[in-house]
């Protein structure tokens, strides 16, 4: 997804002279084509993410459409009161990538675990965040959001779904893996940790009763709200902290339109998380093993 | 009006604006009047201000607390009416007491936490010079401000981009929140350290008017972004409001009021 955004870019700065690309010194090899394109306006300033966010915010002042890159929680919560003051205040024209979401740097450590940004970021007004699946979900967005002059959060995990959705209402970035009439459980994930289920037979038996829907985008738009009043069971799967994420989000999002559902969150528990592991082994610590989520959802009535 | 006019009326309005407001920082809204008097009176042109053209020079109040003066001079310049000076920080009122750009014309950013100012000029400079606009972005801080280590990233880049159109003007009043600058976390020798960053430091009398605008001017010349360390008094023009900390958070009562104005005159 992290070369499919880039190409993105390339193509971008192609079309749209104001474009304004800044990493704070991460993404070694991959902006080269594009900064050689970009020329000045591509920026490597330095390890400050403060920095970044702030003159990000100067140089849409001035009419320019500018970029913030770098890994992990690095552009959001090191520098997250310039993203609220500067950035979402002064409602920049700004979007804020971030590659490692969730555990996709796992073996690194804590510092670099990208799993309670959703939370900070997502109480500040103005700013939309999406964690896309898959780079089919990612251009989803990114059309989504081509007309979008407001700061954006765009969270990219190294790993993504191998699947196509089997149904999507792309202007909603609404996407279904598992879809039919029956259902009365609904189980919305949120990033790429839908790939769980990519070795798994969608039509086995222990997926019956159960629909999968892939929702990158935090706003809770018309589409999903009628898609949820649909169903009498809604869960929720997302690589981020539970008390603060997505599944947060769409609780406290539908409660405030009373609209009042039966939900259960999965995701990671309200603690840090310091076991050593990849993605993979990192989720099945913290979350759980994917047929230990469905055996859950499917006990629960 | 010429900047010594503009400095007195601002003085006397931060002082009635406080006093309505019951409002803070009138120490250090003083202690930068005369900077801001000649910055508007002498450097910038408020016409391209007032119409927003694309080509105007800048300015970024990073010392927002001292939201009181720029007001009062924006006010002094016919950018903001001078009718609304005197619902700073009262209920419903569109002067708050940090500068925000969302309820006024003038305000170009919003500031109030600090170690944000230079880093969004730091942007705005970059981009005035890609755009290859000739404009000038001038930034005024606090001296206390330079702890955050925001401002460090930003004078880092700022050399290094070589920013030839951003001037940054530190109002060296020496006092910050609870003692002053050295006792709390030492900045000197300021000079030598920003020097070394690479930019280009001049020191003024932040009360001199001819000084600060031969010095702006000198300034607007140069290869490499400049700082110009405004030697100041907090809270000049009143002597019971002068280098006194306590004047970081009283507002002056009827009777203060009185008597400062008196002082002004």
């Amino acid at each position: 997804m992290r070369d499919d955004f880039v190409k993105y870019l390339v193509d971008l700065g192609k079309i749209n002279d104001d474009l304004v690309v800044i990493t704070a010194d991460l993404g070694f090899g991959l902006f080269d084509k594009l900064f050689e394109d970009l020329g000045e306006k591509g920026i490597n300033c330095g390890v400050c993410e403060q920095l970044m966010s702030s003159m990000a915010c100067g140089l849409s002042k001035v009419g320019k459409k500018v970029v913030t890159y770098s890994i992990g929680v690095f552009p959001t919560l090191r520098c997250i009161e310039q993203i609220r003051n500067d950035i979402c205040y002064h409602n920049s024209d700004v979007l804020i990538c971030t590659t490692g979401a969730g555990f996709s740097y796992g073996p690194l450590g804590m510092s670099h675990h990208c799993i309670e940004d959703i939370g900070v970021t997502r109480s500040i007004p103005n700013l939309k965040i999406a964690s896309p699946a898959s780079t089919f979900e990612m251009d989803s967005i990114l059309k989504s959001w081509e007309n979008v002059k407001s700061p954006k959060y765009l969270r990219l995990d190294k790993s993504f779904t191998k699947r196509k959705p089997l149904h999507y209402f792309e202007n909603d970035l609404v996407f279904f893996y598992r879809m039919d009439n029956k259902p009365k459980k609904l189980l919305i994930t949120h990033g790429s940790i839908i790939n769980i289920f990519d070795n798994l037979d969608l039509n086995d038996s222990i997926f019956e009763d159960l629909n999968i829907v892939s929702v990158p985008s935090l706003e809770i738009n018309d589409k999903l709200i009628s898609i949820i009043k649909n169903h009498d069971y809604i869960f929720t799967l997302e690589e981020h902290n539970v008390s603060s994420g997505f599944g947060s989000n769409l609780i406290s999002g539908l409660n405030y339109l009373n609209i009042f559902k039966k939900i259960k969150c999965f995701g990671i528990e309200n603690k840090f998380t310091d076991a050593v592991g990849d993605q993979n082994y990192l989720r099945n610590i913290y979350i759980g093993k994917n047929i230990d989520i469905l055996n859950e959802i499917k006990s629960e009535i | 009006m010429n900047s010594f006019v503009t400095a007195k009326n601002v003085r006397k309005s931060i002082l009635k604006m406080t006093n309505k407001g019951k409002s803070s920082h009138v120490g250090s809204a003083l202690s930068c009047t005369d900077i801001l008097s000649v910055l508007y009176s002498n450097i910038i042109d408020v016409e391209k201000i007032k119409d927003q053209a694309c080509d105007r020079d800048r300015f970024v109040m990073s010392k927002g607390h001292a939201g009181a003066a720029l007001y009062a001079v924006l006010a002094e310049k016919g950018i903001i009416s001078k009718e609304i000076l005197l619902t700073h920080y009262q209920n419903g009122s569109n002067l708050s007491g940090h500068v925000s750009h969302k309820l006024l014309k003038g305000v170009e950013i919003s500031t109030g936490s600090l170690g944000h100012g230079l880093p969004i000029s730091i942007g705005i400079a970059y981009g005035l010079k890609i755009n290859r606009l000739n404009s000038y972005i001038f930034c005024l801080m606090s001296d206390g401000e330079l702890d955050e280590g925001s401002n460090w990233e930003a004078f880092l880049f700022g050399a290094h981009h070589k920013l030839k159109n951003l001037i940054v003007i530190i109002d060296r009043n020496n006092l910050q929140s609870i003692k002053n600058t050295e006792q709390t976390l030492a900045l000197e020798p300021l000079d030598n350290k920003l020097l070394s960053f690479g930019w280009d430091v001049y020191k003024v009398n932040g009360h001199d008017h001819q000084e600060i605008e031969n010095t702006i001017k000198k300034a607007k010349n140069t290869m490499n972004p400049s700082i110009i360390i405004a030697n100041t008094i907090k809270g000049k023009g009143v002597s019971f409001m002068e280098n006194s900390v306590l004047w970081h958070y009283r507002a002056p009562d009827n009777a203060e009021l009185e008597s400062a104005l008196k002082e002004i005159n």
